[in-house]
């Protein structure tokens, strides 16, 4: 269910989006709106399916608290 | 282009229409609106008793007549280890939704007060739906049988519970405090919180109720209670009092009555030779209301004898209410709090944990300014020259 | 060729700093590791923003009507420049799902608790995103009508909040280690002062014209002035209506306007906080999702930045929703390691830049 509905609105949004592109000729953009939806589709699907993703706010934490560790040497 | 703005808003009235508006929807007639808590001890020591009147809407007569016919309110029980859990279970009793978002008064039974407040207390702050504007009670005896008075003058016993507090400036002799109140009193280290005490009066068919002083808490559990003189020494230190009457004795016989018409207090505290001491200013502006002793009062030297007279008894009002706060070692008046603001170093040092050894010895000393402005809309009382 | 035509003026950068900073902290009082002097923290924190502000915006005056993104490859090539822009960008990605998150805490906490939290975030995106369709131009527009409603409910909230307040309660001033309280200011100058780094890309569509570009220097300092002013109004309202117990709040505005009550007629006022958060976030928001999907277009040279707008949404929701598990870990990374992770990026990166600037005497007339 969860997942015809995911289908449904991305459906939507490239009916919405690529007539326009493609009436423009404006393929280099068209490739590149499939890609960032195609990866927007599979983050959601995953989290639709509840596979844990990986949270850049704790990649983040990583980085901030490995640099913090040069700094101060601890 | 058009085609494309047509399926735009067909799909978002798809979405509007088919996924949202469901979840929180709230009609007032599947909501039965929380008007009284009350908190007891159940038989069980280890569970309370949570006793809540609800609104019967259809009841309640409106001012241009109508009104269904029996009671106005309906109060249903349940019990459970918390308040929270005690609360969902009790729909297995209402068909309806409790809803405490519109609940005036919180009453906790004196066995519980004495016992401690704290944990059934926290459901009530942290849960988003009880207002913080609550009025916090102590019920001499059981919550459960106060709830259960039927009040004639309003047909709903929580508000009118709200409204006898809402007008106790008019004597200003019992200190009130709302659930805010309480949490920020208990989040500071040395200040007590206080509610009102409210009990029933008469017997069997023809009970009502009345506030009948001031709870004192220590920390979360009450260890004591202020008579009327006694609250209003509180609220003379809290420069809360509103209006009252103050009576001082004739010099021969009867009374002099004098109306409070505004007052304002203020603490200082001060470290004399390595003691801790508390002035309290307190000014106070007031009528002559009535006078019982046929003796003509107009007169300066009278009217300056008066207004010191005045001025003595608010000081004893005072000085009894800390006498008392002192005994059961409960600061109700924020004293600790002052020195908190004036001596931040010696506070952080010594006075923050110890407060219980200084405050009973605190040295106070009350200096009241008193003022007596009219007369009323006579002069001398009605007695021939 | 021109990504947006857009032309906005100085004027509507005032409005546009003030509801982007404002957006993301009106449910709560800001800086309260410092205490009661958190007060004191905000104008330290105002005037460090206001050096931050003095930073970027001369990179924007050497670099008229070039975007961030567009003069990144001009200072540092085309290579490490797209790095340096991928990082603010990832930044400007990352600022708007920490509010979406707000917003779905908030709203799915305290007021439909039923309601999943990814359909009350999926909506905002959804405005937002029409937001962005339209351009610059009307997100300007929108913060023209939001934020002098928004200003009049905080003014009246404030005054109704007088006769609650307690003058006690704003005593004593100072009593946190003055280390404790200088890191507290720092961090309040790169939140919520120091983000305003955003409109390095906004700042482009002021024109060419070299006076009105001066001008834009100045409407964002006017900007962070009335962000300091308006959100020290807000902290000493919350302190003296709730004193002490401001401190063990999640939602400090939302708590301390629902005890006004005015004559039993007005009582809570909370929803006055809601109103002002959902405008002013959707402002904060809508900017960010417009920086991100601008700038990635101008990263990737695009001809329009239309078809990447939704993608970038639905991004943004998968984000704000699956990057935190509860709320503490959001208080954590918000609180303690966004700064961390914004102060190079706000002073460190245009430092740098203006130093490449001066060597390499950029940019290079034409």
């Amino acid at each position: 269910m969860k997942i015809f509905f995911l289908l449904a609105i991305f459906s939507g949004i490239v009916i919405f989006e690529a007539p326009g592109l493609i009436y423009r000729k404006y393929w280099k953009e068209l490739i590149v709106f499939f890609l960032f939806l195609g990866f927007a589709f599979t983050i959601s699907l995953l989290a639709v399916l509840g596979v844990p993703l990986p949270s850049p706010a704790k990649g983040i934490e990583t980085v901030v608290n490995f640099i913090i560790k040069l700094i101060t040497g601890k | 282009m058009e085609h494309r703005r047509k399926l735009f808003i067909t799909l978002v009235l798809a979405i509007t229409l088919l996924g949202s508006s469901c979840w929180d929807r709230r009609e007032l007639d599947d909501l039965a609106i929380a008007t009284a808590v009350g908190i007891d001890q159940a038989e069980d020591p280890n569970k309370l008793l949570m006793t809540v009147e609800i609104i019967l809407p259809q009841n309640v007569s409106t001012p241009g007549g109508g009104g269904g016919q029996g009671p106005a309110s309906l109060n249903i029980q349940s019990q459970g280890t918390t308040p929270f859990e005690a609360a969902k279970r009790l729909t297995f009793e209402s068909d309806k939704r409790i809803y405490f978002a519109h609940n005036p008064v919180l009453i906790f039974s004196e066995e519980m007060a004495k016992k401690g407040i704290l944990p059934a207390f926290d459901f009530f702050i942290r849960d988003p739906e009880p207002r913080r504007t609550a009025w916090m009670l102590v019920a001499e005896g059981k919550a459960q049988d106060l709830i259960n008075v039927q009040t004639i003058l309003d047909p709903i016993t929580g508000l009118y519970i709200e409204q006898l507090i809402e007008s106790t400036g008019a004597a200003s002799q019992i200190a009130t405090l709302m659930v805010q109140g309480f949490l920020e009193r208990l989040m500071s280290p040395t200040t007590a919180p206080y509610c009102s005490i409210i009990r029933i009066k008469g017997k069997e068919n023809n009970k009502s109720m009345e506030l009948s002083g001031t709870a004192i808490f220590k920390k979360d559990k009450m260890v004591g209670k202020f008579d009327y003189k006694e609250g209003r020494g509180l609220l003379w230190v809290l420069g809360e009092v509103e209006s009252g009457i103050i009576t001082v004795p004739c010099e021969k016989e009867g009374n002099i009555g004098l109306e409070i018409i505004r007052a304002d207090a203020k603490i200082t505290p001060a470290i004399i030779d390595n003691t801790l001491k508390v002035i309290i200013n307190i000014t106070e502006e007031g009528n002559l209301g009535e006078q019982e002793c046929p003796i003509d009062l107009t007169a300066p030297e009278a009217w300056q004898s008066l207004e010191r007279k005045q001025a003595e008894a608010i000081r004893q009002e005072v000085l009894a209410a800390v006498k008392k706060a002192q005994e059961l070692n409960a600061d109700v008046f924020g004293f600790g709090e002052a020195f908190h603001r004036k001596y931040k170093a010696l506070w952080k040092e010594q006075l923050k944990n110890n407060w219980d050894e200084f405050f009973p010895d605190l040295e106070v000393e009350v200096l009241v300014e008193a003022k007596l402005r009219r007369t009323g809309t006579t002069t001398k009382p009605a007695v021939p020259e | 060729m021109k990504l947006e035509g857009g032309q906005i003026s100085p004027g509507q950068i005032i409005f546009l700093v003030i509801s982007f900073c404002l957006g993301p902290i009106l449910l709560k009082s800001v800086a309260l590791e410092a205490g009661h002097a958190n007060w004191l923290a905000i104008l330290l924190g105002l005037a460090g923003g206001l050096l931050i502000a003095l930073l970027f915006t001369s990179l924007s005056i050497r670099f008229p009507g070039r975007t961030l993104v567009e003069f990144n490859e001009i200072i540092y090539g085309p290579l490490l420049g797209k790095v340096i822009s991928l990082t603010y960008l990832f930044y400007f990605f990352l600022l708007p799902t920490l509010t979406l998150r707000l917003f779905g805490d908030y709203l799915t906490g305290l007021i439909f608790p039923q309601t999943p939290m990814v359909v009350i975030i999926s909506l905002i995106v959804l405005v937002s995103a029409s937001a962005v369709r339209n351009g610059i131009e009307v997100i300007a527009r929108c913060s023209q009508v939001l934020l002098p409603i928004t200003i009049i409910l905080l003014f009246l909230a404030a005054i109704f909040s007088i006769p609650h307040m307690k003058f006690n309660r704003f005593f004593p001033i100072f009593e946190v280690p003055v280390a404790e309280f200088l890191r507290v200011s720092l961090f309040t100058s790169t939140f919520p002062f120091g983000q305003s780094i955003a409109f390095l890309m906004i700042l482009a569509f002021i024109g060419i014209d070299s006076k009105k570009v001066k001008m834009a220097r100045v409407s964002v300092m006017i900007g962070l002035i009335g962000v300091g002013l308006i959100l020290n109004l807000l902290v000493l309202r919350n302190r003296g209506l709730l004193g002490a117990t401001q401190f063990i709040e999640v939602y400090t505005s939302h708590q301390a306007l629902g005890l006004i009550d005015v004559g039993g007629v007005l009582t809570r006022l909370e929803i006055v906080v809601t109103i002002n958060f959902l405008s002013m976030g959707f402002i904060a928001i809508s900017l960010l999702y417009y920086n991100t999907a601008l700038g990635m277009a101008q990263i990737l040279k695009l001809r329009t930045y239309l078809p990447l707008v939704l993608p970038i949404g639905i991004l943004m929701i998968c984000t704000s929703i699956t990057q935190f598990e509860n709320v503490f870990e959001y208080q954590h990374f918000s609180g303690d390691i966004t700064p961390l992770f914004a102060l190079p990026l706000q002073i460190g990166i245009p430092i740098l830049s203006l130093i490449i600037c001066k060597i390499r005497d950029l940019p290079k007339k034409e």
